[in-house]
C-alpha cells in the first residue's frame, strides 16, 4: 500500500541514512513510502520563534499537498517535523478562521482529514497485525538497548492526542521486543539531549548528553535506539566529546529504530548504512553474531 | 438489652449496611445496640476495609488493628448483626421504611458452618499469587483469608488460580481439613432481604500511582506507595516491621514522601484533596523513625493540611521532636540512579535554585478516588452522583442522598479520616433510627436463657477441655497427655480432648458433659479468651451455669505457636498453664450483672445548631428531650452566619431548625438557663438548673447528656483590629457583604491563621481557609475587578473544598504564603490600611494599600470552666472537651452516658457539626432505647472497715469514680466503674477487690505454677 511520506530537511541531508532505512524497511512490510511533491520545510523550532502564523502555515502547506495528492495517511520520521505538523493540523481543526485564511493562499487546499503518523505508529500497526513478526529472520538476541525518545516525541506545545504514554512511552520497546531484543527501563527516556543548543550553548548541551549517557552505561545497556534524527545526531556525533569531558570510557552506538528493524529482517549493513555512524556501530553487531 | 416488640407498622425494624469498613461497623453496632436488626453486605471475603491495612493511626500512634479488632469481634458475635461477605446488592425496590433487596453472594467453596478458621488449608496450599492486602509486597495462597484477623475467619478459594479448578489436580486443602469444610460444589446463593433503610459505606478506591510513570511506581523498586509503606511498617507485614526497601532489602536512611500524588490535580489525577495524606505521611515519618532512629524523613508538600483536632500539635512534634523535615516543593519526576537503586529528586529551593537530592527510598502519598464501579453502584441504589462521582448530598445534611431512606457515610461520602468516619457512621445510624423509630425492636433476636443453677453449696467440679485446634496445638503439644495430666489435678472430675473446642458440635458435646458430670466450673485449654471466651460462656449459660465460673488457658498463642521448635517443653508449659487455670477455676464464684433502669429522657446542653440537631435526633425517635441554653435565644454562633461556601442559606436553615425545635412536642426548651449541679450515673442522672431571669430552680432526671456548648470567633488583638474600622474579621465581612455594604471595596487583603497555630493556641481552627475563599469569591461576584490578596501559611481546603480554592485562583484571587516568623506588618493610612509582606516567589517585599483588611480569626470554645467541673468532664488546654478516644469514640465522653458534639469538641464546619450532632444522638440512643442497662459484673468494691480514706484510689482512678461517702470511707459506684483494677492495685490497705480478679483468684495461679519449686 502507498503511504504519503514527508522526509523533512534532515532526512535529505544529515540524516539521509534514516531516509534510506525507512524506505527499505517499510518496503519489506508492504508499505510503499511515496514522498509528497514540492514539500517545504516544516518550520521546526525557528519558525515558531519568529512568527506564530508562519509556524502553522508552513507545515499546513504540506498537509494540503498530501491531501490533494490523495493520501489518507502521511508518515513523518523526524520528531520535530512530526510535532509541528500534528500541532498545525490540530490548530487548524480548532480554529476554522485560521484554516480559511491559510487555505486562501494555497492551491492544494487543506481538508484536515489526513492521518499524521509518526514512524513508530506505523510500525506498531505492523506489530499488531503480526506482519512484522513474520518478516523477522533473525532475532536480535544479546541486544540490550535503552530506547531514547527525546523531548519531542511525546510532548507537544498544544493539546493533541498523544499516541503513546507521555512520561514512559513504550513504542520502541514494543517493536524491539518483537525483534527479540531486551530493551531496558531507564531514567532519561524523554529527557532533552540539548537539541540545537549544541550549536549555540555547547557546554549546556554536552552536559545534558553526558547525563543521558551515564545512566545508559550504568544500566549496562549496549546501545541506544532512537527515532529522532536530532537526538541521533547529538548523541552520535558528540559522543567522543562529551564522554571524554566526563571521563566516560564506554561508547554506545546510537541506532535508528529502522536499522534495528532492517537488521532483524536480514537487510545488509551496507543497504542500511549502519557503518555511516560516528560511533563505531558494527563491532557490537559482529560480537552478537547479528552480522 | 433491647426488648423485642411487636408493633403495627409497615416499617421494618432492620437496616442494610453495604460495606465492611470502620464506618460500616460503627453504623451497624449503633443500630444493633439500639434495637434494630442489621444486615451487612460486604463485597470482600472479610470485613475490615482500609483501616485494617494500616499500621498505626494518627495522632495517637495507636495500632490500627488493635483498635479495630475488638469492634470486629463485637460485630461478629452480635446476635442482631448478620454479616454476608462475598456479597453484592443486585437490585433495590420499595420505599423508605420498606425496601426489598436482592443480594447475590459469590461462592466461597468453604462451608462457614464447618470451618473453624484453623488455617491449615492455607498453610498446605501450593499455589501462590500476589497478595492484595500486602499490596504486592508478598504472596498469598489460592485458599486464603484476606488477613490473619479476618472476620469471618472462614477461608475462601480464589477459583481463578486454584489448581483444582484450573486442571482438576491438587485438593491439598480438602486433604488436610479436619473439619471437612471444603465445598467444591458451592455455587453461591441469591437471596432477598427486607429492610427499612439502607446505609451505603463501600469506601473508596486508591489512586494508582502507576498512572504517572514519571514517579517511578512500578518501575523503580525503591519507590513505594503509602499503603505499601503501611504494610512495611506493620509488625504483621511482609518485613515484620523492619523498615527495608523492597529493591535490595537495605535499611534506608534518607526517605522522602511526595504529597498529593493523584490529588489536587486535574491532569491524569483527581482535583480534590484526599484529606488524610498530610497527616498520614507525618505519622509514617514518625513511626519509621521509631522503628529505626537513623532514618531521616523529608516530606515534600504544597500545603500541610493538619486541620483536625490537635493535628498541628502532632505536626509540630514531628518537626521538633522527631526532626522530620518539611520541604515546600513539589517533585515532578523521580529518577533512579542506575546501579545503586537510590532515587534522584529534583526540586526548587525557596530561593529558586534547583537542587538534585538523592534518597534511599521514596513514598508516594496516594489519594482516594471513587471505585471503578461507582456509577453502576449508584444506579443500583437509585442515588445521584456529583460531577466527581461522589454521592450528591445536601450541603447541610451530609449523610442524606437524593433517594429518601438511602444514606451514605464514611469516605464514600467524601475523603475524611477515621474519627470523622466513625462519627458519620453513628450519624447515619441516627438518621436511619429516626426514620424507623416506630419499628424499633420488631426484628431483634433476644437470647433466651434457662434459669441459673445455684452452685454456691457445691464443691467445685471442674471440667477441663483440651483443644487440638486441628494441628495448630496438637502438632506441638501432646494434647492427650495434657488432658490426662489435668485429670490428676484437684477438683477435676472430667478432662478430655476436642478437635476444635469452639466448633458447634463441640458445644453440644460440652453441654452433654456438663449435665453428665454435673460440672460447675469450666476450664478450656485452647486459644485466646479475647476471641473465644464469649463462645464458651454462652454454652455455659445455656446449661444454667453462671458465665463467671469460666477460665481459659491459652496453650496456642502463648504456647504451641511460639514454642513450635521445642515440643517437649511446650507440652510441659501446657501442663503448667492448665494447672494454673484449674487452680483459679476452683476459686471462682458466681458474679451477677446488675440491671439498672434507664430514664429514657435526654438532656442537651447548648441550643446552637449542634444542640438543636442532637435534640431533634432524639425527639424524632420519640424520646423526651430537655434542651438547655444559657442565652435568651437559640442558635448560637450560627446566628452570625450567612451562607455556606456551597451557597446554602444559613439563616433560612436556622429559622427552620429553631421552629422545628420549639414546635416539637417532645422537646422542652429552657433558655436563659444555667446548670448548677449534676449527679448520678449512666441511665440515671439528675441535673439542677436555674431558668430564666427569675432564676427558677428546675430539677431534671434523665438517662443521657449531650454536651453541645459551642464556640465563638476569636476576637483579635493583633493587626489593628478594634483600632481601625477598615480592619474586620471574616464573620464581620460576611455580614457586611450580605447587607450590601463593602460592595465598593476594590482592594482587599486577608490574613489567615489569626489567633490560631501560635503559642497560645497551637491548633488550626479549620474553617478559616474556606471562609476566606468563600468571602473572596463573594466579593468577586459583585465586583469582578476587585484585587484580593490572601496571605496564608497553608491553605487547608480539604476534601471536596479543594474545588473552591481552584476556582478562586482561576478568578484571579492572589495567594501569598508567609512564614510565622515573618508575619505581615499592618499600618493605618488616611484612606486605607497598608499591609507589608514578602512575596516568597519573587523574594521581594510588597506593600499593598487595602480598602479592607480582613482577619481570618479562629475559633475559641465557649467558656465552660464551671460547667466542666460541675459535669466532671475533661477539657484540653485550649478549652475544648476531651472525648473518650480520639479515633474510635469521637462523640463519647469518658463518663458513660455523656456525649459531645459540635464545636465544643473542636472547630468544624456547619455540615460537620450537623453530622456530629446526629452521631451524638445515635450514640445516646444506644442508652435511651433500653429500659434497662446491664452493668458488667467486673467492678471494684471497697471493704469500708479496711478503708483509711487515704484518697489514693480517688486520685488514681482514670474515670473519677471512687467517692468518699457519708461514713467517711471510699465507695465505688458499680454503675460507673470500668473494671480496670487500678484502684485495687494501688490501695495500700488492700481494701479494694476487683470482682473476678480478686487477690486469691490471682495468687492461686502463682502458687499453682510454683508448686514444688518454692
Amino acid at each position: 500500500m502507498d503511504i504519503g511520506y514527508y522526509p523533512g530537511c534532515t532526512l535529505h541531508a544529515s540524516s539521509s541514512l534514516y531516509d534510506v532505512q525507512s524506505r527499505r524497511v517499510f518496503n519489506e512490510v508492504g508499505i510503499n513510502l511515496k514522498e509528497i511533491e514540492d514539500w517545504n520545510c516544516c518550520g521546526a523550532t525557528s519558525a515558531g520563534k519568529v512568527d506564530d502564523f508562519l509556524a502553522i502555515a508552513m507545515p499546513a502547506r504540506n498537509i494540503g499537498i498530501a491531501e490533494a495528492d490523495g493520501f489518507s495517511e502521511i508518515v513523518i520520521p523526524c520528531s520535530a517535523c512530526y510535532s509541528r505538523t500534528l500541532v498545525a493540523q490540530k490548530r487548524l481543526e480548532d480554529d476554522p478562521l485560521l484554516k480559511k485564511e491559510i487555505n486562501t493562499e494555497l492551491t492544494k487546499k487543506i481538508q484536515g482529514t489526513i492521518k499524521v503518523s509518526s514512524i513508530l505508529e506505523v510500525l506498531l500497526t505492523k506489530v499488531a497485525s503480526g506482519e512484522l513478526a513474520e518478516k523477522v529472520s533473525q532475532k536480535l538476541k544479546g541486544l540490550k538497548p535503552v530506547c531514547y525518545y527525546g523531548c519531542m516525541q511525546t510532548r507537544f506545545p498544544y493539546k493533541v492526542p498523544v499516541p503513546d504514554d507521555v512520561e514512559n512511552p513504550q513504542g520502541m520497546e514494543t517493536v524491539l521486543k518483537v525483534l527479540g531484543a531486551k530493551p531496558l527501563d531507564w531514567s532519561y527516556k524523554t529527557d532533552c539531549c540539548g537539541a540545537s543548543a549544541a550549536v549555540n550553548d555547547e557546554e549546556a548541551a554536552l552536559n545534558l548528553m553526558a547525563r543521558i549517557m551515564k545512566d545508559a552505561v550504568a544500566r549496562e545497556a549496549n546501545c541506544f535506539v532512537v527515532t529522532c534524527p536530532m537526538c541521533q545526531l547529538n548523541m552520535d556525533s558528540f559522543q567522543d566529546q562529551f564522554c571524554e569531558k566526563n571521563e566516560i570510557k564506554e561508547r554506545l552506538p546510537v541506532y535508528f529504530i529502522t536499522e534495528m528493524v532492517g537488521l532483524a529482517m536480514g537487510v545488509s549493513v551496507a543497504e542500511l548504512q549502519i557503518d555511516r555512524h560516528f560511533v563505531e556501530s558494527t563491532e557490537l553487531l559482529k560480537e552478537l553474531n547479528l552480522i | 438489652m433491647n426488648e423485642k416488640k411487636s408493633v403495627e407498622t409497615n416499617k421494618r425494624g432492620s437496616v442494610l449496611v453495604v460495606g465492611g469498613g470502620v464506618g460500616a461497623m460503627q453504623s451497624a453496632l449503633d443500630l444493633a445496640n439500639s434495637g434494630f436488626k442489621v444486615h451487612i453486605v460486604q463485597k470482600e471475603s472479610s470485613i475490615g476495609g482500609t483501616m485494617v491495612m494500616l499500621d498505626k493511626t494518627f495522632p495517637t500512634g495507636d495500632c490500627s488493628m488493635c483498635m479495630i479488632s475488638p469492634k470486629m469481634v463485637e460485630l461478629g458475635r452480635h446476635l442482631n448483626i448478620d454479616i454476608h461477605t462475598l456479597a453484592e446488592v443486585e437490585s433495590v425496590e420499595g420505599e423508605p421504611g420498606n425496601f426489598t433487596i436482592k443480594v447475590k453472594q459469590k461462592p466461597r467453596y468453604v462451608d462457614p458452618d464447618k470451618c473453624t478458621g484453623c488455617g491449615i488449608c492455607e498453610e498446605k496450599c501450593p499455589k501462590k499469587t500476589s497478595s492484595e492486602y500486602e499490596q504486592g509486597l508478598t504472596v498469598r495462597k489460592a485458599i486464603f483469608s484476606l488477613f490473619p484477623q479476618a472476620l469471618p475467619n472462614t477461608r475462601a478459594i480464589d477459583r481463578d488460580i486454584c489448581i483444582y479448578f484450573k486442571n482438576g489436580k491438587c485438593k491439598a486443602c480438602e486433604k488436610f481439613c479436619d473439619a471437612n469444610a471444603i465445598d467444591w460444589e458451592d455455587t453461591g446463593k441469591e437471596f432477598e432481604l427486607n429492610v427499612g433503610a439502607i446505609v451505603l459505606s463501600p469506601g473508596l478506591s486508591r489512586y494508582d500511582a502507576a498512572v504517572r510513570p514519571e514517579l517511578g511506581f512500578g518501575r523503580w523498586p525503591n519507590v513505594v506507595s503509602s499503603i505499601q509503606f503501611e504494610r512495611i511498617l506493620s509488625a504483621s507485614g511482609p518485613y515484620q516491621g523492619t523498615v527495608m526497601r523492597p529493591g535490595d532489602k537495605k535499611h534506608p536512611k534518607k526517605v522522602a514522601w511526595i504529597q498529593c500524588v493523584g490529588s489536587r490535580d486535574s491532569h491524569n489525577a483527581n482535583p480534590w484533596c484526599s484529606s488524610v495524606c498530610c497527616m498520614y505521611a507525618t505519622k509514617q515519618a514518625m513511626t519509621a523513625k521509631d522503628h529505626d532512629p537513623d532514618i531521616e524523613p523529608t516530606i515534600f508538600y504544597m500545603d500541610i493540611r493538619a486541620f483536625g483536632k490537635d493535628f498541628d500539635k502532632y505536626v509540630n512534634r514531628a518537626k521538633e521532636e522527631y526532626g522530620v523535615r518539611y520541604q515546600r516543593a513539589m517533585i515532578s519526576a523521580v529518577r533512579e540512579e542506575a546501579g545503586s537503586g537510590d532515587l534522584i529528586m529534583r526540586y526548587a529551593a525557596p530561593d529558586g535554585k534547583l537542587i538534585d537530592e538523592i534518597f534511599d527510598m521514596v513514598v508516594l502519598s496516594i489519594g482516594f478516588q471513587p471505585h471503578a464501579e461507582a456509577v453502576e453502584f449508584a444506579k443500583t441504589f437509585g442515588i445521584e452522583l456529583d460531577a466527581h462521582h461522589f454521592p450528591k448530598t445536601p450541603p447541610l445534611m451530609p449523610v442524606q442522598t437524593t433517594r429518601p431512606g438511602v444514606y451514605v457515610t464514611g469516605i464514600y461520602q467524601g475523603p475524611k479520616d477515621i474519627p470523622e468516619t466513625v462519627m458519620q457512621g453513628s450519624a447515619v445510624a441516627g438518621g436511619a433510627m429516626a426514620l424507623l423509630s416506630e419499628a424499633r425492636g420488631t426484628e431483634v433476636v433476644v437470647k433466651e436463657q434457662p434459669p441459673e443453677k445455684d452452685v454456691t453449696e457445691e464443691e467445685p467440679r471442674i471440667g477441663v477441655f483440651v483443644c487440638h485446634c486441628g494441628i495448630n496445638i496438637a502438632s506441638v503439644v501432646d494434647v492427650e497427655g495434657v488432658a490426662a495430666y489435668a485429670k490428676t489435678l484437684p477438683h477435676v472430675v472430667y478432662a478430655g480432648n476436642d478437635l476444635f473446642t469452639c466448633s458447634q458440635d463441640s458445644q453440644e458435646k460440652m453441654k452433654a458433659l456438663i449435665a453428665e458430670h454435673r460440672l460447675n466450673r469450666i476450664v478450656v485449654s485452647a486459644c485466646s479468651p479475647k476471641t473465644h471466651e464469649p463462645i464458651f460462656q454462652d454454652t455455659m449459660e445455656a446449661c444454667g451455669l453462671n458465665k463467671y465460673l469460666f477460665e481459659m488457658a491459652n496453650i496456642r498463642n502463648q504456647d504451641s505457636w511460639v514454642h513450635s521448635e521445642i515440643p517437649q517443653e511446650a507440652t510441659e508449659k501446657a501442663n503448667e498453664l492448665v494447672r494454673m487455670a484449674v487452680a483459679r477455676a476452683a476459686t471462682l464464684h458466681p458474679l451477677y450483672e446488675k440491671q439498672i433502669p434507664v430514664n429514657q429522657r435526654g438532656l442537651v446542653v447548648g441550643g446552637g445548631v449542634a444542640g438543636m440537631n442532637a435534640a431533634l435526633g432524639l425527639a424524632d425517635q420519640d424520646f423526651e428531650v430537655v434542651l438547655v441554653e444559657k442565652e435568651a435565644e437559640l442558635g448560637g454562633l450560627a446566628n452570625r452566619l450567612t451562607a455556606t461556601i456551597e451557597g446554602a442559606d444559613v439563616r433560612d436553615y436556622l429559622d427552620g431548625l429553631i421552629k422545628k425545635v420549639t414546635d416539637h412536642p417532645k422537646i422542652q426548651v429552657l433558655t436563659n438557663a444555667l446548670i448548677i449541679s449534676f449527679t448520678g450515673s449512666q441511665g440515671n442522672f439528675t441535673t439542677e438548673i436555674l431558668v430564666g431571669p427569675q432564676m427558677v430552680q428546675r430539677k431534671i432526671d434523665h438517662g443521657a447528656v449531650i454536651v453541645a456548648t459551642g464556640a465563638n470567633e476569636y476576637q483579635p488583638k493583633e493587626y489593628l483590629y478594634g483600632e481601625n474600622p477598615r480592619v474586620m474579621t471574616q464573620l464581620e465581612l460576611a455580614e457586611r457583604l450580605q447587607k450590601g455594604e463593602a460592595a465598593d471595596a476594590s482592594r482587599v487583603v486577608m490574613i489567615q491563621c489569626v489567633g490560631s497555630r501560635n503559642e497560645d493556641n497551637p491548633n488550626c481552627s479549620r474553617i478559616c481557609c474556606q471562609s476566606a475563599i468563600k468571602n473572596a469569591l463573594q466579593i468577586k461576584k459583585t465586583n469582578p475587578e476587585a484585587d484580593i490578596f490572601i496571605l496564608y501559611r497553608d491553605i487547608r481546603t480539604y476534601g471536596l473544598l479543594e474545588d473552591y480554592y481552584a476556582e478562586a485562583r482561576r478568578q484571579g484571587i492572589l495567594f501569598f504564603p508567609f512564614d510565622p516568623e515573618d508575619p505581615p506588618v499592618v499600618e493605618s493610612l488616611e484612606d486605607g490600611v497598608q499591609v507589608s509582606f514578602k512575596d516568597q516567589l519573587l523574594d521581594r517585599p510588597l506593600k499593598v494599600k487595602a480598602d479592607m483588611l480582613v482577619l481570618s480569626a479562629g475559633m475559641v470554645p465557649e467558656d465552660t470552666e464551671e460547667l466542666s467541673s460541675i459535669l466532671k468532664l475533661a477539657r484540653n488546654p485550649e478549652g475544648f472537651f476531651m472525648e473518650a478516644h480520639v479515633k474510635l469514640r469521637p462523640v463519647d465522653m469518658a463518663t458513660e452516658g455523656i456525649f459531645l458534639c459540635g464545636t465544643a469538641h473542636s472547630p468544624k464546619l456547619l455540615s460537620e457539626t450537623i453530622s456530629q450532632a446526629y452521631a451524638a444522638a445515635a450514640r445516646a440512643t444506644t442508652f435511651l432505647s433500653r429500659t434497662h442497662l446491664t452493668l458488667s459484673a467486673v467492678t471494684a468494691r471497697v471493704e469500708g472497715e479496711k478503708c483509711a480514706s487515704c484518697l489514693v484510689c480517688v486520685r488514681s482512678c482514670p474515670y473519677n469514680v471512687p467517692k468518699i461517702n457519708e461514713e467517711g470511707v471510699s465507695e465505688i459506684d458499680a454503675a460507673t466503674c470500668h473494671g480496670c483494677g487500678i484502684c485495687a492495685a494501688e490501695c495500700p490497705a488492700k481494701a479494694i477487690q476487683l470482682s473476678w480478679y480478686e487477690d486469691d483468684q490471682i495468687i492461686c495461679k502463682v502458687d499453682a505454677l510454683l508448686e514444688g519449686v518454692l
